[in-house]
């Protein structure tokens, strides 16, 4: 039907479908800053426009309706490249991160600036009710919005500016992250937006029982319909074992699957894909693929897959590349299942569901506890949660003469490389992955999770293929995080001295062993190393079961050892009489302290002690407990149901994984002096790509402005092992930092020649001048020369980073928490996170990290749950019934302070910052309840009906 | 998706249009109708537009135009607080400046915000077809209930109403609501009093026989009222809350209700501090709502 209406104050006119979606029909038209987090419910606010001057959702509108509309989008705000007030605003207060939302809050300030140009703060949450953001945490939002109402009257104003590091030009300063002002712009910067005209739509089907063997597939009929190129199921893809685990080769985690599996082990695994010239004829030919299963008993938790006499999920024969399989465990295959491959032993018993294991410890924990004068043992249970990217998974893939390229939204660009191209069959040089802007990873696009079967695909096929996944195969088919069921033994003398701990931890990783050993293991050694205890031990189980893949997933293993820990620790103490502070006091690791437990922690190989250096969780605690008026009783509201109550931990996490992991980096000189740095990260939002060109810049004597960040481009860039177990900053900033010094060490070597003097007595000063005893010459003036036929040739500096130093950010996180004891309802009134990342190299960039990893937190701890029936099927995989926290649900008092210590290898004495956030809310929010209503809540989330029945109410 | 795009001229030819074209449905904001990527696979008949949107008192009672969104509710300088804090329940802004009156109350679904205090209030509706209906009435109708145009609802200043309403979040859907209107008399007794309630049964409904147990009578203490409602609740468990624990929340939620009612003097504050109610921000967003009847009436 015919249309015609204003769009950004241009009439625009043409013949819409009577069912197509105001989205669909913009996007078409070039506006692509509307994004789709929620496959058309209209519950993520991702699509939003200004509608006849309202903000509303674009998916859940037809175009039709549009007829004689006035619709402002985004690009109506970025005309001629310029910033509007609001873009500048939430650039300047670091609110930028993967930026998949920043559209929609564009428009919905200016709504709401609009409407009420002094905004307050609860019209600031009005106005961003509709609109989901998983990165931000929603806190600099509030300042933007803030920022921008008062440049509306005073132009010039700039927030007050902070300082980290007074002798340094740029670090420690805030400034626009690199890709900021690009994606408040709402431009094509995603996967979705370099979808070619012609594209083939890939459609996967997915299981809809937890466990079965696929008796018959026929895909004939399919095959047949029109517009289907391929179609790939178990009877046709490579015969290769690989695991989707985006992790340095050889991984920790078992080949356990092929492409497609003669078996289904839970509801959304896969079962065939779709090649097909549209989406809607993919879709329409995979419902005539006729199925048959012989359905087996699905084991939905770890008691059920742990029993003896289980059935087994893999049955596959077990074979090992290097050494071989522990005593008593089973390897011979049934001659049905596809054969299971370790690179190394895991003490894995695959045929009784057990992926992997390990056993370790110090001292003599049995006597630690006989020697005890208190001991407790308690239960800590994690159920699943979702990572909820608000860009779900999605590549596109498509071949150039005799190479394969992945234009993806990936953690892992060369880990993407290896396992596709062993898939297709090529040789890596032939395979080119370009990490486009990555629409929130979290950790889940730290798997092989689309890339696969689309590259494999448009090799075979020639087409070129677009892949992603809706919100439901998101939480189906995607990673979670794993559920854990974590037991603590805890043993002290009366003064609180801790003289045994045990942790006794079992893993639920889902159908597949991706993650299986690394994530548990990750538990213990980011919790355990906090306290300091002669006597340690701990044993880790990870099973497989038929509910949803587990994987990594911001915080890896640590959130669940924290919450079991740390709530034990807290249970002692009031075992004790003791205040929990107190507790944390006694025990906790300082300046100086030997840690011994890393002897048994190597992540893989021979751990080592280690001797702490400075230590600021003393400085934190202390901040904190002035903050929260620790020595004094909290106040209680007046309303006798409600009750007040306050908790603290103590946290930690690493910075990469050092002796493992390498990163890499190449900084390039042009002739006017400006640098090209090309850099192996992957930045997701994080700021990456600012840490490494900050790095670059202070140590070249140039402007930020001066350097360019190309990265995550496997033709283009240098080797990194991606962006996961906190690496980012530490390994991939160090990596720019190297390779800058590199570059100036080769700019010293023509410059010496230039100048005749000895390499020694040269200083390379801002801005990019080289100046010896002598003369002078500035970096412009040598790469020209670099161009020239009697130069000196390229000016490159080229650095891998790699250590054998582990530098561990640690935090004190304190809350205060209002329960109502009538209803079970819960407030977190009060959330102060101090963190020692180190130098925080781009401080708000820093923080909204922190918020954002804090809020997530607070909705894992408070109500996030996949929820299961009995035949394994997820009840909830959309944003109407699994919620993720909205603004509303940010804390009244949240704050984030950096009390930093500086480490002595990271880039300019930064640590990782960001997923270190995720690991205090749970104990801290237990903790807290306890104190106010003496309950305690060991199972997340902490749902009012839990609250309830821990208060024996219900 | 939809198949058939209809864009009648007037209710007239609307209503011919829902007759004459098999399973066709009236759209108007769409919030519902069109969520998941363009809804049903059916004929549409485009409303918004044709149906009136206006928000007129005179004296105590209200008329509202079927086609008001929710944001319309809580601009207006004529909407009651507690109507107000209702309209909040549907706490993205997003949705509430699509979602209609009319398409939110034929719905009827059980975490309607608004239904289940127009249930309280006795809200009438007027058809498209003529006549008029009891809300309840209407809303039983199925999802092919007949057009409506107006909604009659009277706020009279000699009775109490409240609204409160639970959720697992700010954001979600109301896991339980309830809605109250009666009279305190001087003696303490509670006359008048219809109780509906969201989130227990399949669509919002009165609880006449809730209301049985205290009419007539003074209010009973807290405890003691929550204990005489919890059993009869009879909630229905789902995703978001078992039956037992929606039975205590509903429970909690009525004498909270009374409550509000009785300390607002009619008008609902809401709870605030816990059950997430949109009545606490009510206030806080009256200066919002104040600046765009401003600007609407320049």
């Amino acid at each position: 039907m015919k249309l015609s209406f204003i769009l950004n104050g241009k009439p625009i006119s043409g013949e819409c479908l009577d069912g197509e979606t105001l989205k669909e029909f913009l996007r078409a038209r070039g506006i692509f800053s509307l994004r789709d987090g929620c496959d058309g419910q209209g519950s993520c606010g991702l699509c939003a426009l200004i509608f006849n001057r309202r903000l509303v959702n674009s998916c859940i509108m037809l175009a039709a309706q549009a007829e004689g509309a006035e619709i402002l989008t985004v690009e109506h705000f970025s005309k001629d490249r310029e910033l509007s007030i609001v873009q500048r605003a939430l650039i300047d207060t670091g609110s930028v991160q993967c930026g998949y939302c920043i559209p929609a809050v564009v428009l919905a300030i200016h709504d709401l600036l609009a409407r009420s140009p002094r905004p307050s703060e609860a019209q600031i949450g009005d106005a961003l009710s509709g609109t989901l953001c998983r990165c931000t945490g929603y806190k600099q939002f509030y300042e933007a919005a803030m920022l921008a109402s008062r440049r509306i009257a005073d132009p010039g104003h700039s927030p007050a500016p902070v300082d980290f590091k007074p002798d340094s030009r740029l670090i420690g300063k805030n400034a626009s992250k690199q890709d900021a002002a690009w994606l408040a712009r709402g431009e094509k910067a995603f996967v979705e937006d370099r979808v070619e005209p012609g594209a083939c739509h890939l459609y996967l089907l997915t299981s809809p029982v937890a466990h079965a063997w696929i008796q018959s597939i026929d895909t004939q009929a399919a095959l047949a319909m029109p517009g289907v190129e391929a179609i790939v199921t178990h009877e046709n893809c490579p015969e290769i074992s690989y695991t989707t685990a985006g992790q340095g080769f050889p991984e920790p985690s078992p080949y356990d699957q092929r492409m497609f599996t003669k078996k289904v082990r839970c509801v959304g695994d896969r079962v065939a894909a779709v090649l097909a010239r549209s989406y809607e004829e993919a879709e329409a030919a995979a419902r005539l693929i006729k199925v048959e299963y012989e359905i087996l008993r699905p084991l939905l938790s770890i008691s059920e897959a742990k029993a003896a006499g289980a059935v087994p999920i893999h049955s596959g024969e077990v074979s090992y590349v290097a050494g071989g399989p522990p005593e008593g465990s089973s390897t011979k295959g049934d001659g049905r299942d596809d054969p299971i491959i370790y690179q190394f032993p895991l003490h894995a018993d695959p045929h009784r569901n057990l992926a992997a294991s390990a056993a370790a410890g110090i001292g003599d924990v049995e006597a630690g506890f006989e020697a005890s004068d208190v001991v407790i043992e308690r239960s800590y249970s994690c159920g699943r949660v979702q990572c909820t990217p608000l860009e779900p998974h999605v590549v596109y893939a498509k071949t150039e003469g005799d190479r394969l390229v992945l234009h993806a939204s990936t953690q892992v660009p060369w880990h993407v490389r290896r396992i596709v191209a062993r898939l297709a069959g090529l040789p890596q040089n032939r395979v080119r992955v370009i990490k486009e802007r990555v629409g929130g990873g979290f950790g889940s696009k730290q798997d092989i999770v689309v890339e696969d079967i689309a590259g494999y695909l448009a090799w075979k096929t020639g087409k070129p293929v677009y892949f992603r996944y809706d919100r439901e195969k998101e939480f189906c088919s995607s990673r979670t995080r794993h559920a854990m069921e974590i037991s603590v033994k805890l043993g002290a003398s009366r003064d609180g001295k801790l003289r045994a701990i045990r942790m006794r931890l079992d893993a639920d990783t889902g159908p597949y062993g991706q993650h299986c050993l690394t994530v548990p293991m990750n538990a213990i050694s980011k919790s355990l190393p906090l306290l300091l205890c002669d006597n340690a031990a701990f044993e880790v189980k990870s099973y497989y079961t038929n509910l949803s893949p587990a994987g990594a997933y911001q915080g890896y293993g640590a959130p669940k050892g924290s919450f079991a820990l740390q709530t034990a620790l807290a249970e002692l103490a009031e075992k004790l009489g003791m205040d929990q502070l107190e507790m944390i006091e006694r025990n906790r690791v300082r300046s100086g302290s030997r840690i011994e437990i890393l002897r048994s922690l190597g992540e893989g190989r021979e751990g080592q002690a280690v001797t702490l250096g400075e230590c600021g969780l003393g400085d934190m605690i202390a901040s904190g407990k002035k903050a929260f008026d620790w020595e004094r009783p909290l106040a209680q509201p007046a309303d006798p149901d409600l009750r007040r109550g306050r908790g603290a931990v103590i946290i930690q996490q690493g910075s990469g994984l050092p002796g493992l992991d390498a990163a890499s980096a190449e900084a390039r000189l042009f002739a006017d002096g400006t640098l090209l740095l090309l850099s192996g990260g992957a930045d997701l939002g994080t700021g990456l790509d600012t840490v490494s060109a900050k790095a670059a810049a202070e140590t070249l004597g140039l402007d930020l402005e001066d350097v360019v960040v190309v990265s995550g481009d496997t033709d283009a860039t240098p080797f990194d092992k991606g962006a996961y177990a906190s690496s980012g900053t530490f390994f991939s900033g160090n990596a720019a930092l190297l390779a800058a010094r590199d570059l100036k060490e080769k700019v010293f070597t023509a410059a010496a020649a230039l100048l005749g003097e000895p390499r020694g007595e040269l200083r390379l000063e801002y801005h990019g001048v080289v100046r010896g005893g002598k003369g002078s010459v500035t970096l412009a003036q040598l790469a020209h020369l670099a161009t020239q036929g009697t130069g000196h040739g390229e000016l490159v500096g080229m650095a891998t980073f790699k250590t054998e130093h582990s530098a561990f950010p640690y935090g004190a996180h304190f809350v205060e928490v209002e329960v109502n004891r009538r209803s079970g309802a819960l407030r977190v009134t009060r959330y102060h996170a101090y963190q020692d990342c180190g130098t925080p190299i781009n401080p708000d960039l820093a923080k909204g990290q922190v918020y954002g990893a804090l809020l997530k937190s607070i909705g894992h701890s408070l109500y996030e749950r996949m929820i299961y029936d009995e035949h394994g099927r997820c009840l909830n995989p959309n944003f109407l019934d699994y919620k993720i926290p909205s603004v509303f649900e940010m804390p009244e008092d949240f704050q984030v302070e950096f009390l930093p210590v500086a480490d002595e290898v990271g880039p300019y004495g930064a640590k990782s910052v960001s997923e270190i956030s995720v690991n205090g809310a749970a104990p801290a929010i237990a903790i807290a309840i306890h104190d106010a209503v003496g309950a305690w809540i060991r199972e997340w989330p902490f749902t009012p009906e839990r609250l309830l029945k821990a208060m024996g109410k219900l | 998706m939809v198949k058939k795009f209809l864009r009648p001229r007037d209710v007239a030819e609307a209503l011919s249009m829902l007759s004459s074209e098999p399973g066709a449905m009236a759209l108007a904001g769409g919030t519902e109708l069109l969520a998941r990527g363009g809804g049903p696979d059916c004929a549409v008949v485009s409303i918004a537009g044709l149906l009136p949107a206006h928000i007129k008192k005179s004296g105590a009672r209200l008329e509202i135009g079927a086609n008001a969104t929710f944001q319309d509710l809580v601009d207006s300088r004529e909407t009651p607080d507690v109507l107000r804090a209702a309209a909040l329940g549907m706490v993205n802004r997003n949705i509430r400046n699509r979602a209609t009156l009319g398409g939110n109350l034929a719905q009827a679904r059980p975490s309607s915000s608004l239904a289940p205090l127009f249930l309280a209030a006795e809200a009438e509706v007027e058809l498209a077809r003529g006549g008029r209906l009891g809300l309840e009435s209407w809303m039983s109708g199925g999802p092919r209930k007949e057009l409506a145009t107006l909604f009659h609802v009277s706020f009279d200043p000699e009775s109490l109403y409240a609204y409160e309403r639970w959720s697992r979040s700010a954001c979600d859907l109301a896991i339980v609501s309830a809605a109250l209107r009666f009279v305190r008399q001087s003696d303490g007794l509670v006359r008048g009093l219809r109780i509906a309630l969201g989130g227990a049964a399949a669509m919002p409904e009165l609880r006449p026989d809730l209301a049985a147990l205290i009419e007539g009578k003074p209010l009973p203490p807290r405890d003691e009222l929550e204990a005489a409602l919890g059993p009869r609740i009879g909630a229905r468990g789902d995703l978001r809350g078992s039956a037992a624990f929606k039975n205590r929340e509903a429970a909690i939620l009525i004498a909270a209700a009374f409550a509000s009612a009785m300390e607002g003097g009619g008008q609902s504050r809401g709870r605030g501090e816990a059950s997430h109610s949109a009545a606490a921000k009510s206030a806080a967003l009256a200066d919002c709502s104040r600046g765009r009847g401003e600007r609407s009436r320049a």
